[in-house]
């Protein structure tokens, strides 16, 4: 292996020298004969044990979630998980079918040392995260939680007890989307503490599309793209799954062109790499689509026939002039899902060049994509204009310097979109900061301006990859009769909302909170002012199957089953297939099904007779409730699923999806910009257009227009936790094998960054900021920009040294998206002289 | 028949799934790894090796060769390792290893095989992987067998099941109409050491 540095290394290293320092010490022979490798008779083992597969999926969330796996029982144990093959794939090439390391880790996850077996109190009068418990039973425990809650729904009503989850589990009843859990936060009217992880992205999409991903994804991806456009994402370690398509795309001709501040694995395989200064994706955004516009680059055909670009804003309010100026009734259809733009039959209106008037959009002959004109006495202006406005100051000298890259970068990366069809793969990279909202939007406007939507190959999706969306269950037993939706705070206001009693001007309080299929208090930022609030509350329940940094946290912990354990469908997933999830073992311990545990609650409640469904007649009813067919289009049904394990949902040459938007366009213009939170105030103005500004913190450097943060001269260093292969967030962190290849944290430093500070490879250093600090040990990445250290997500308290990383992350965030704003993060890095 | 494998170094990701499957499909031991995938790069795993912008990172996932021309069947004094004359694998005896390491010395490839100098350690309570999986022992050297009894059943070692990044490629290099046979023949590759003479049967396409 000359030349080559064997880094799995730990590995292979300390198993080399263990067998040369111990040459010439050969242990006596005898007795070696023991449990021979007989292979004729371990193949009669296998037949007379009949080993039992059973089907079922991943809930994890890599962003990708919804690999079908085989689960391998023997004995009743688990012995293996592989690749469950797609039913309709073909047997040599296998399709989509798919698995990761992660996926197959769970046999380790189900019978893990950090399995908790019993329902479990903290000991009275010991600290929160004391660690001292005691065993308790269920009925306890159950006891306990509702009689606190009925004292605090009589003294400050249900939505002083809080609902809190993230993406721990993503299945249809059990998790996140867990059935029970929300039937019994609606009889309650129990309040949600929102997670803020990913909004940019998820609001954006939601906001402007009503879906996450829009346009080709696998072998239409494949075979149609002639570019793809990865911005910030490292798509090859992150969704590794979907990774070969952009490979048989390059293999078939396409180009894949890479943004990203630093070299990381992906830009190793990549066609392009453009090297930005962090967080300046708006700002290129804007360069990009003003070079567009500018050279006639645009295409017009789809602007006006697929986008509000020719419509017309009247200057005085902003709002698109419609029927309803001209007195025309009109009727609401709805409004969209999550950011709530009315849909309604009130036509926009566009000029025709022809008639020389305003006309409704759908009856112009000619309509015209710029101009301003006057109409009722008003001043319209096209909406393509106005983004035209917005980013005419960006030249291509303007926008380089900003974003450290060359005229030429621009210029080549615009021609990319230009030479469709072009896939935009969009990745948290930039989502992650208190700008991220403008990023995706901007690329929502190049794509609309190059008209790389609603074509073979192209699309602006979810790091490339669309997502399920033609079926899903039903989900309305989730919402009962006399179903009250309590109030929703960001996880982000948590800290002030328990200090002021207060949100948005209103008492609010958080008494009592439970945690499921989460890890908050491992995974959210600015973790101790978390912890402060949540000491601040009077019971903190925790679901989870294994110990967690939110587990060590709470006051009463229950345990709740593996997907291995229970029953359940998959609901949203990133996979063009549904699945079942079938219950492969018993429970070992006194493990209980997430619904199962709503159950005991709500007749704890009292609201045990709304409760009475098992678990396998609320999934019978909500596959066979479902609305839309498979993708073949036939029904989907319990029994079928039962049979064939999964059935497909998208066909491959998947490009064109509904897209719900009003009066039809894809919205170039946002005519009602709307926060993600009720009630948080936005700049409308601004925010109906793209538009570029430094990160509330990650600026260190004075940047022509844009001097540097004041934080900046105390902590030049941007810290990003940039995601890795070997768990999902803090999912997976401790199976036992994937430590042995990657035993504990670190945070990576660029050589130079390094050298500065006389730090070399695995030395201890002390990372921080005023928030907080980590203590680690130090890695060299030659691939990290100088002034940007990594320390790779997804580890807990208990694997630092001291301290943990997401007591530097910060809880400052953009009010219309309410982002988790993970790598808006500045902090210094010095050698640690104290400890081990 | 001469079975082998061929990897794609630019479809390779680095994911470790392939080891992971071999290490649970085999029931390996704790701190034993008969298929790695190694960093060339920065010294820890998955960093990047040179200096920004001039970084670079590659993969190779390495287990045991499978040589035509093996140097551990040359050198192992009691004949427990083999070649398999039927599919040309590189087999071991663990009853007739005497534990004295003469083939993990000859071995140019460090870090395929290992010796279990205690007895074996399994992560669970129970073992895992396939019912004819091997039963590790005490005091023999262990490496990758091309999952045999897998093989007997007619099916793929556990690393060829399913690669993410559809980099791994198994057959018949003997045969015309093989994957293998195709690919090695069509495409650029390399094998690891060549100049050991050992004819290795993991070709990796650059």
């Amino acid at each position: 292996m000359s030349g080559m540095k064997s880094s799995q290394g730990a590995i292979t290293r300390r198993s080399f020298l263990k067998t040369t320092a111990a040459v010439g010490t050969v242990a006596a022979c005898s007795g070696l004969a023991v449990g021979s490798v007989a292979l004729a008779a371990a193949d009669e083992a296998a037949e007379q044990n009949g080993e039992q597969t059973f089907a079922s999926f991943c809930r994890g969330n890599c962003g990708s979630s919804g690999c079908n796996l085989n689960v391998h029982v023997r004995e009743g144990k688990v012995v293996r998980v592989n690749s469950l093959p797609f039913s309709d794939a073909d047997p040599k090439t296998k399709g989509r079918s798919r698995i990761c390391l992660r996926g197959m880790s769970n046999v380790y996850r189900l019978y893990s040392p950090q399995r908790i077996d019993y329902p479990m109190r903290r000991v009275e009068g010991t600290p929160r995260g004391g660690g001292e418990w005691e065993r308790i039973s269920w009925e306890e425990a159950i006891k306990q939680i509702t009689d606190t809650w009925k004292g605090i729904i009589e003294a400050d009503g249900p939505s002083a007890i809080a609902g809190w989850t993230i993406y721990g589990n993503s299945a249809t009843l059990q998790g996140i989307f867990g059935l029970g859990y929300a039937r019994l936060a609606t009889l309650l009217g129990m309040s949600t503490i929102s997670n803020g992880a990913d909004m940019g992205q998820i609001y954006s999409g939601a906001a402007l599309a009503a879906s996450l991903g829009v346009g080709a994804s696998g072998p239409n991806l494949a075979a149609h793209a002639r570019n793809i456009v990865l911005w910030g994402a490292n798509s090859a370690v992150t969704w590794p799954h979907e990774w070969r398509y952009m490979l048989d795309a390059q293999a078939n001709g396409a180009k894949i062109t890479l943004i990203d501040p630093n070299v990381s694995i992906t830009a190793a395989k990549v066609d392009n790499h453009v090297r930005i200064r962090p967080c300046t994706d708006s700002a290129l955004l804007m360069g990009m689509c003003n070079y567009i516009i500018q050279n006639d680059l645009v295409d017009t055909e789809f602007v006006l026939a697929r986008t509000n670009g020719p419509c017309l804003v009247k200057q005085d309010d902003g709002l698109i002039l419609r029927g309803s100026d001209f007195g025309k009734e009109f009727e609401v259809l709805g409004a969209m899902p999550y950011s709530w733009q009315p849909i309604t039959t009130d036509s926009p209106y566009v000029w025709d060049t022809e008639k020389k008037e305003a006309v409704p959009a759908d009856e112009a002959a000619a309509p015209a994509l710029t101009g301003s004109y006057t109409v009722n006495g008003k001043k319209c202006t096209t909406a393509f204009d106005m983004l035209k406005e917005r980013v005419a100051d960006w030249s291509l000298e303007r926008t380089a310097e900003v974003c450290d890259i060359t005229p030429e970068e621009i210029v080549m990366l615009a021609d990319c979109y230009v030479n469709g069809p072009t896939m935009s793969a969009l990745a948290n990279g930039p989502g992650h900061y208190s700008t991220s909202w403008d990023y995706f939007f901007g690329t929502y406007e190049l794509t609309m301006l190059t008209g790389n939507l609603f074509r073979p190959g192209a699309g602006w999706a979810n790091t490339g990859q669309t997502m399920t969306g033609i079926w899903s269950p039903d989900t309305s037993y989730g919402v009962p009769e006399n179903a009250i939706t309590g109030p929703e705070y960001s996880v982000l206001d948590l800290p002030e909302i328990q200090q002021t009693g207060t949100y948005l001007g209103k008492p609010a309080t958080v008494k009592s909170a439970i945690i499921h299929s989460a890890n908050p208090l491992g995974n959210s930022p600015d973790r101790k002012r978390l912890l402060e609030a949540v000491d601040a509350m009077d019971l903190l329940v925790v679901v989870d199957m294994n110990e967690t940094d939110s587990t060590r946290y709470a006051d009463i912990v229950l345990p709740c089953t593996h997907w291995f354990e229970c029953d359940d469908i998959a609901g949203f997933n990133c996979n063009p297939y549904t699945f079942i999830g079938e219950k492969a073992v018993e429970p070992m311990f006194e493990h209980k099904s997430d619904y199962q545990i709503t159950r005991l609650l709500a007749e704890g409640m009292g609201f045990g007779d709304k409760f009475k469904k098992e678990d396998l007649e609320v999934l019978e009813e909500s596959v066979n409730k479902g609305v839309q067919p498979d993708a073949n289009g036939n029904p989907i049904t319990w029994e079928r699923l039962k049979k064939e394990k999964n059935i497909r949902t998208i066909p491959d040459d998947y490009y064109d999806p509904s897209v719900i938007v009003p009066d039809g366009r894809l919205m170039m213009y946002w005519e009602h910009p709307a926060a993600r939170l009720t009630g948080k105030e936005i700049d409308v103005v601004q925010e109906r257009l793209p538009h570029f500004e430094p990160p509330n913190e990650a600026w260190p450097e004075d940047v022509p227009g844009y001097p540097k943060n004041s934080l900046a001269d105390k902590y030049p260093i941007i810290l990003m936790n940039i995601h890795a292969r070997l768990s999902t967030h803090t999912t997976y962190n401790h199976i036992a094998w994937l430590t042995e290849l990657r035993p504990e944290p670190f945070v990576n430093l660029n050589t130079e960054d390094a050298k500065e500070r006389g730090i070399a490879q695995g030395d201890l250093v002390k990372v921080f900021n005023d928030r907080g600090y980590v203590i680690v040990k130090a890695q060299i990445d030659g691939g990290l920009r100088k002034g940007i250290a990594n320390l790779p997500h997804g580890w807990e308290a208990d694997q630092f040294i001291e301290g943990h990383y997401q007591d530097l992350t910060p809880r400052a965030s953009n009010p219309v998206d309410d982002n988790e704003c993970y790598f808006d993060c500045l902090c210094q890095v010095e050698k640690y002289e104290g400890g081990k | 028949m001469r079975m082998g494998m061929v990897i794609d170094l630019h479809r390779c990701v680095g994911c470790h799934t392939c080891s992971v499957a071999c290490k649970v499909a085999n029931n390996v031991p704790k701190e034993t790894w008969w298929n790695r995938v190694l960093t060339d790069g920065g010294e820890a795993i998955d960093t990047l090796g040179g200096e920004y912008p001039n970084a670079s990172i590659k993969f190779f996932p390495v287990s045991c060769q499978h040589c035509e021309n093996p140097a551990c069947v040359k050198v192992c004094p009691v004949g427990a390792t083999y070649k398999d004359p039927a599919t040309g694998i590189v087999r071991q005896d663990y009853d007739k290893c005497i534990g004295c390491r003469m083939c993990m010395a000859a071995c140019p490839y460090t870090g395929v095989r290992s010796f279990n100098w205690e007895e074996p350690q399994n992560y669970l309570d129970h073992n895992l992987g396939d019912a004819d999986a091997p039963e590790h022992q005490k005091h023999v050297v262990e490496k990758c067998t091309f999952c045999y009894q897998r093989q007997a059943r007619g099916e793929e070692p556990a690393c060829m099941e399913l690669c993410m990044a559809r980099a791994r490629f198994w057959g018949d290099l003997d045969d015309p109409e093989s994957d293998v046979f195709k690919l090695v023949h069509s495409r650029e590759s390399i094998t690891l050491l060549p100049e050991k003479g050992t004819k290795p049967s993991v070709y990796y396409l650059v």
